[in-house]
C-alpha cells in the first residue's frame, strides 16, 4: 500500500485558498448606493466612522461628488436570522443596509437605490445663506432639502456659505428649496 | 360724684352676688383703687372701651372674664391705666393692687387647672411626622408632608392640641403616608442594587438645548468655545433636532449659561432620574466668567449656582415640575470648584440647575440689550456648569437600617410559589424608570424575595416587641403588643404571608393614635419620664426622642438636672436642632410666609428668589449664631454683626462680602443691620409686596419680639391704604387715623416701632424716599444690577421718626433699635414665653408668669443668653408639667 504524500505545490495551493476563502465567501456581494446625510466634506470622516460599527458591512468606496457609496456585504448575514429560505430581494437589501447604517449615525445617514436621473439632466441650484460655522446647523440646512422630491444631491459649503444642490427640474424648482431653507430658519442672502 | 357712687354701688351689687367678686372686694387696695381711679371712666354709664367694671363678671365665671380681668391687671401693672391724662396713683398703690389682682388670679386659676393636664393630647405636625418616620426608618430625605393637609395655628404655633384636629382627610392621609414610608423600607431584593457613577451635562437635555440654540447658553471645553458649536452671532444656530442627531450635545461640553430661570425655562439634568428612593453622593462643579462677545474673561467675582432636587410629575414631560432648593453653590472666576454633598432621593427625582446670582437676561432676542448680534455681540457675567455626577444608590448594610427595624435579623430568602401554595405572596411593584429621555434603568429583578419565618408567631412577638417602644416612643405593655400579635396571626390564618402579615400590623402601628399623638402620661402636674424625654427631643429636633433618651427616660435619670442639662446640649449640639431653628423661627418671626406675595416687579425689579432665600438664610443663621454664642436678648434687635452672603451684602449695601456662602460680617459703624428687627426677611413678611405700613410692622414687633399682642382692629374702622402714587405718606395718613382718640389708643402703641421700620423697603432695602411708580423724581439705580431696567421713581422723603408711649423719642432706626436694647428684659421674656408655648404645645396661664419671670431672673444672672434661657426652660416646672 502506498503512502497518502500531498505534493507540496498542493499544500501550498491549498493554504492560500483556506487563506482567500473569507474574500471569495459564495454569499457576499458588493453593491452601490445613493447617500443621504453627505451634507458637507467633513461628513465623509462621520461616515468612516459609522461604518466601523456596522457589523458584516464595509465600506468599499465613497464618491462624494455623486454622493454614492459602494458596500460590501454577505446578504444573508443581514437578515439572520433568517425568516425566508429565498434569497433577500435587492430592494429588501437596501433598506435593510439603509436601516443597519441610519440606526448606527442616529439616522443621520440612510441609503436609497442610485439615481436613475442621468447626471446631465439636472440642474446645479446655488443658493447664498448666512454664516452657518456648525457641522449640526449644515447638517440642519441639508436636512431640510435633501428629502425633497426632485433633489437628487446637495451638499453645504461653508466658504462660501451657500447650500447647492442637483435638482430634477421637471419635479422641483429653487423656489421650493429656497421655502423650505427658510422654514427650517436658514436666512437667505440675495443672489450676488 | 354721681358715677363714683354708681361704681360703688354697682360693685358690691355684683359682690355680693358674685362670689369670686366677693374677693375683690374683700381686698382693700382693689377695691378703693377701682373706685379712686377707675371708676370714672369705666362705670356703666361711660363705659369706655367697652368695659364696665361694675359689671364686670369674675374672673372664675368665664375665660373670656378671666382674660378681662387679667387686662385689668396688666393696664394697670404697666401704667397704661389710669390714662397720662389723669391723676398718677402712686407706686405703693400700683403694687398692691396688681398684687392683689394677681393673687385672685392666680388662685381662680390654679383651681380651674388642678384637676387636668396643662398641655392637650395632640397630634403630631406635619413636620414632626415627616422627622419622626425619617429618624424611625433612618431614611433621612423621605418626604412625606405633601402627603398631608396643613396644620392650624393656635397660639402663634402649630405645636398646640387647639389648632390639631383630625379629620377623615388626615387619617386617608396617614394611611397613604405609612403605606408609602413601609414600600422605601422594606428590601425586596437579596443584595443591594448596584451603586452607578453617572456624569450629567446639562447639555442634551431639552430645556437647555433650547437655550444653546437661542444663544442663552455656550458650550466649552478646556474654558474657550467648543468648537463643535461655536457662539451664534449674526446668524443663529438652525435646527435643534438635526443638532442633537449630530451628537453636538452629547460630549460631555461645559454649558456657560447667560439666562437666569424664568417661567418659561427650567434646567434640569434629565439624563438622570432616581429609581431607587435613597442615599446618594453628588458631585457638580461650577465656574464664572466674564462674556465679552465671545472673549473668556474672568468673572466680576464669585457668582452663585443653584441647584435643587426636582420632583418630576407624570413621566416627567415639560417644564415646571416642583422642586425644592437644595443649595446655593460657589461659582469662582475661571476656576471650576466641585461641591460635593450628600442628598437621599426618593423616587422619580433628579437636579435642575440655575444661575442664581445672574440678573434676568435673555439674548435670543436679538437687541434687547443692546447687543447687535447674538452671544458674540453681548456682554456680561455667565456662570458655567461643567458637569454633574450622581452616585448611588449606597448602602452601607443590607438589607438597610429601615428593613432591619421591621424585620431585625431574619434573612431574606426566596419565595417560591411551589413551596407555598396556600399562601399569597407579597405584592411587588417592580422598580421602573418612568422618565423619558433618562438613561439610567433598573436592575432586572430575579426572583422573589421575602422575609420568611419558621416560627411566625415567635418572631412577630419579638419583632413587634422591638418595633412598638420606638414608633410610641414609651414602652408598649405586652397586653398591647399581643393586640399587634393577633393580627399578625389573624392574617397569616387568611393566607397572608409573614412579610404582609408583619406590614399589615407595622401599618396599624404607623396609623395608630399612639404613633400618631403625643401621649404624655404621668401624674397631673408631672409628666413622666418618657414624656419629657418626648417633649425634649420633639422641642430641639421636632422629631422623635433616640435611644440615649429613652434609655435615660427608662433608667429614671432623665430628669436629673444635670444629666438633663448634658441631653439638651446634646441635643442642641447635634444637626437636628436645625429642624428646631426652622421651624420655631418659621412661626415665631413667621418666616413661612416669606413668599405670601411677590413683590411689585416696577418698584422692586431688584428682587429674585436668591434673594428671599438668602433672607430666609439670614435668619436662620443669626438665631443659630446667637444659640452657639449665647448671645443676649438685646441682640434680637441690635447688633454689631449680621449673617450674610454676597447677595444680602450688596442688599444692605455692605462691601467686602464674596460668594453664597452666609457667614458672620462685623458691620460698619452705624448700620442699623443685624437684629431680627432689621432682617429683610422680616421686613419682607411685614409688608404687602407693594408698600410698607407701620401698623403691620408695628405689630408684628410688639406680638412678637416685646409680647404685647396688640388688639385686633376694631371692624367698622377702614384699613389705612398707602398711597403707591407717592402723592401722601403713610405717616400723613397715619395721623388723620389717630386723630380718633379709640384709633389712637392703639396706634399710640403699634405705630412707632413701624415708623422706625419706615427706613426700609418691602423687600428690606434701606431707603430715604419711598419708591413710586407715579409721581417723583428719576431714581439711581444704586446697587441694582445694570441689567435690570428701572422704571420706578423716587416719591416723597421716608420719616423714620417716633415716640415711644413712655414719651421716649426716637430720630430714625439707629435710635429705636438702642431704646430696645437698652432694656433687653422684655424681649428676653417674650423670648422665653414664645419658647415654653412651643415646647410645651399649650399657652402661657397667667400663673405661669411669675415662672416664667423666675426663668427669665435665673436667666439674666448667667448673663441673659439665649441658649442659658433655653437650658432653664428645660430645667424648669414650666416644661416639665403635663
Amino acid at each position: 500500500m502506498k503512502s497518502l504524500v500531498l505534493p507540496r505545490a498542493f499544500a501550498s495551493a491549498l493554504c492560500a485558498f483556506f487563506l482567500t476563502l473569507p474574500l471569495l465567501h459564495a454569499e457576499e456581494q458588493m453593491g452601490t448606493y445613493r447617500l443621504i446625510g453627505l451634507s458637507a466634506p467633513e461628513r465623509q470622516e462621520d461616515l468612516r466612522e459609522v461604518m466601523k460599527t456596522v457589523p458584516d458591512v464595509t465600506l468599499v468606496s465613497l464618491d462624494v461628488a455623486k454622493a454614492e457609496v459602494s458596500l460590501r456585504f454577505d446578504a444573508e448575514k443581514l437578515f439572520l436570522p433568517a425568516k425566508s429560505k429565498q434569497p433577500p430581494a435587492p430592494d429588501k437589501i437596501t433598506e435593510r443596509l439603509s436601516s443597519l447604517i441610519s440606526g448606527a449615525s442616529k439616522n443621520t445617514f440612510s441609503l436609497t437605490e442610485r439615481s436613475a436621473v442621468p447626471a446631465d439632466k439636472l440642474t446645479k441650484v446655488e443658493i447664498l445663506i448666512g454664516v452657518l460655522d456648525c457641522k449640526g446647523c449644515r447638517y440642519a440646512a441639508y436636512q431640510a432639502i435633501a428629502k425633497l422630491d426632485g433633489v437628487e444631491r446637495a451638499t453645504v459649503s461653508a466658504t462660501p456659505s451657500a447650500v447647492i444642490a442637483w435638482i430634477d427640474a421637471t419635479k422641483t424648482k429653487r423656489e421650493t428649496l429656497e421655502a423650505a431653507l427658510k422654514k427650517t430658519g436658514v436666512e437667505l442672502l440675495p443672489k450676488l | 360724684m354721681k358715677t363714683y357712687r354708681f361704681c360703688i354701688l354697682a360693685s358690691l351689687t355684683a359682690f355680693a352676688v358674685l362670689p369670686s367678686l366677693a374677693a375683690f372686694a374683700a381686698e382693700l387696695p382693689t377695691k378703693s383703687f377701682l373706685t379712686k381711679h377707675c371708676a370714672e371712666c369705666h362705670d356703666a354709664e361711660t363705659k369706655k372701651g367697652g368695659l364696665d367694671l361694675a359689671s364686670l363678671p369674675p374672673a372664675t365665671s368665664s375665660a373670656e372674664n378671666f382674660a378681662r380681668w387679667v387686662k385689668v391687671h396688666d393696664r394697670i401693672a404697666s401704667g397704661e391705666m389710669p390714662p397720662k391724662k389723669k391723676a398718677r396713683p402712686a407706686a405703693a398703690e400700683v403694687q398692691a393692687v396688681t398684687r392683689a389682682l394677681s393673687e385672685t388670679l392666680v388662685a381662680a386659676e390654679r383651681t380651674r387647672l388642678a384637676s387636668e393636664p396643662r398641655t392637650g393630647v395632640r397630634r403630631l405636625t406635619r413636620a414632626e411626622y415627616e422627622n419622626t418616620m425619617r429618624d424611625l426608618f433612618a431614611m433621612p430625605g423621605i418626604r412625606l408632608q405633601d402627603f398631608l393637609p396643613t396644620d392650624g395655628s393656635a397660639h402663634g404655633f402649630d405645636k398646640n392640641s387647639d389648632a390639631l384636629d383630625i379629620s377623615h382627610v388626615n387619617l386617608a392621609k396617614y394611611v397613604e403616608a405609612a403605606d408609602a414610608v413601609l414600600n422605601v423600607a422594606i428590601a425586596t431584593q437579596s443584595a443591594a442594587p448596584k451603586p452607578e457613577t453617572v456624569r450629567l451635562s446639562l447639555a442634551g437635555n431639552y430645556s437647555p438645548n433650547i437655550m444653546l440654540m437661542g444663544g442663552d447658553a455656550v458650550l466649552l471645553r478646556d474654558k474657550k468655545h467648543d468648537p463643535e458649536f461655536p457662539p451664534a452671532g449674526v446668524y443663529a444656530h438652525v435646527g435643534q433636532g438635526p443638532h442633537e442627531q449630530m451628537g453636538t450635545f452629547s460630549r460631555m461640553s461645559s454649558v456657560g449659561v447667560f439666562r437666569h430661570e424664568d417661567e418659561s425655562w427650567n434646567a434640569y439634568f434629565q439624563h438622570f432620574a432616581t429609581v431607587y428612593p435613597g442615599r446618594y453622593k453628588v458631585r457638580a462643579s461650577f465656574w464664572s466668567m466674564t462674556w465679552d462677545q465671545g472673549k473668556i474673561l474672568p468673572s466680576r467675582g464669585v457668582e452663585a449656582a443653584r441647584l435643587s432636587i426636582v420632583q418630576f410629575n407624570e413621566n416627567g414631560r415639560g417644564g415646571g415640575h416642583p422642586s425644592s432648593v437644595l443649595g446655593y453653590y460657589a461659582a469662582p472666576s475661571m476656576d471650576s470648584q466641585v461641591h460635593e454633598l450628600d442628598v437621599w432621593l426618593n423616587h422619580k427625582e433628579s437636579f435642575g440647575f440655575n444661575t442664581a446670582s445672574l440678573a434676568p437676561v435673555v439674548l435670543y432676542r436679538v437687541g434687547t440689550w443692546g447687543q447687535k448680534d447674538r452671544t458674540m455681540g453681548f456682554t456680561g457675567p455667565c456662570i458655567v456648569n461643567d458637569w454633574i455626577e450622581v452616585e448611588g444608590p449606597l448602602h452601607d448594610v443590607w438589607p438597610p437600617r429601615s428593613h432591619r427595624l421591621l424585620f431585625g435579623e431574619i434573612p431574606l430568602t426566596e419565595f417560591k410559589l411551589a413551596e407555598h401554595k396556600d399562601v399569597r405572596p407579597p405584592t411587588r411593584k417592580p422598580p421602573r424608570q418612568e422618565i423619558i429621555g433618562t438613561r439610567n434603568r433598573p436592575e432586572p429583578v430575579v426572583g422573589l424575595w421575602t422575609p420568611q419565618s419558621a416560627q411566625p408567631l415567635v418572631d412577630a412577638d419579638k419583632l413587634l416587641a422591638s418595633f412598638l417602644p420606638k414608633a410610641f416612643r414609651r414602652p408598649v405593655a405586652a397586653a398591647m403588643r399581643q393586640d399587634y400579635v393577633a393580627k399578625v396571626e389573624e392574617r397569616l390564618k387568611a393566607g397572608d404571608c409573614f412579610e404582609t402579615a408583619m406590614r399589615w400590623a407595622y401599618h396599624a402601628a404607623l396609623c395608630s393614635p399612639d404613633f400618631l399623638y403625643l401621649v404624655e402620661s404621668g401624674a397631673a402636674s408631672k409628666a413622666d419620664d418618657h414624656a419629657l424625654a418626648a417633649r425634649l427631643s420633639y422641642f430641639l429636633w421636632n422629631s422623635q426622642p433616640d435611644d440615649t433618651l429613652l434609655s435615660l427616660a427608662a433608667k429614671g435619670t432623665l430628669r436629673e438636672p444635670k444629666i438633663l442639662r448634658e441631653q439638651t446640649e446634646r441635643l442642641l449640639k447635634d444637626a437636628k436642632s436645625q429642624r428646631f431653628i426652622e421651624d420655631f423661627l418659621g412661626q415665631w418671626l413667621k418666616l413661612r410666609a416669606i413668599a405670601a406675595n411677590d413683590p411689585d416687579k416696577k418698584l422692586y425689579p431688584e428682587f429674585n428668589p436668591y434673594l428671599q432665600d438668602s433672607m430666609v438664610a439670614e435668619t436662620r443663621a443669626y438665631f443659630r449664631e446667637l444659640l452657639e454664642k449665647n448671645l443676649g436678648a438685646s441682640h434680637l434687635v441690635k447688633s454689631d454683626f449680621a449673617m450674610l452672603n454676597e447677595k444680602l451684602a450688596v442688599h444692605y449695601g455692605i462691601k467686602g462680602v464674596s460668594g453664597p456662602a452666609i457667614r458672620r460680617v462685623k458691620l460698619p459703624t452705624g448700620s442699623p443691620r443685624g437684629g431680627f428687627l432689621t432682617q429683610a426677611a422680616i421686613l419682607k413678611i411685614t409688608a404687602n409686596g407693594t408698600t410698607t405700613s407701620p401698623v403691620p410692622r408695628g405689630a408684628f414687633v410688639l406680638a412678637r419680639l416685646l409680647g404685647q399682642e396688640p388688639e385686633p382692629p376694631p371692624a367698622n374702622v377702614a384699613a389705612v391704604e398707602p398711597d403707591v402714587r407717592g402723592t401722601t405718606t403713610i405717616r400723613e395718613q397715619l395721623a388723620k387715623h389717630r386723630d380718633n382718640t379709640s384709633c389712637n389708643a392703639c396706634h399710640a402703641k403699634m405705630d412707632p416701632p413701624g415708623f422706625a421700620l419706615e427706613s426700609f423697603d418691602v423687600i428690606g432695602g434701606e431707603r430715604e424716599r419711598y419708591r413710586s411708580i407715579g409721581d417723583g423724581d428719576p431714581a439711581t439705580r444704586g446697587s441694582i444690577d445694570p441689567r435690570i431696567g428701572i422704571s420706578f421713581k423716587l416719591g416723597p422723603k421716608v420719616d423714620a421718626s417716633g415716640e415711644l408711649p413712655d414719651g421716649r423719642k426716637f430720630a430714625n432706626v439707629a435710635e429705636f433699635q438702642t431704646l430696645l436694647a437698652t432694656s433687653p428684659r422684655p424681649l428676653l421674656l417674650n423670648l422665653a414665653q414664645q419658647l415654653t408655648i412651643y415646647s410645651t404645645g399649650r399657652p402661657l396661664a397667667f400663673s405661669d408668669r411669675a415662672a416664667l419671670n423666675e426663668l427669665v431672673a435665673r436667666t439674666e444672672k448667667q448673663g441673659g443668653g439665649i441658649r442659658t434661657l433655653i437650658h432653664e426652660l428645660t430645667q424648669s416646672q414650666l416644661f416639665q408639667t403635663r
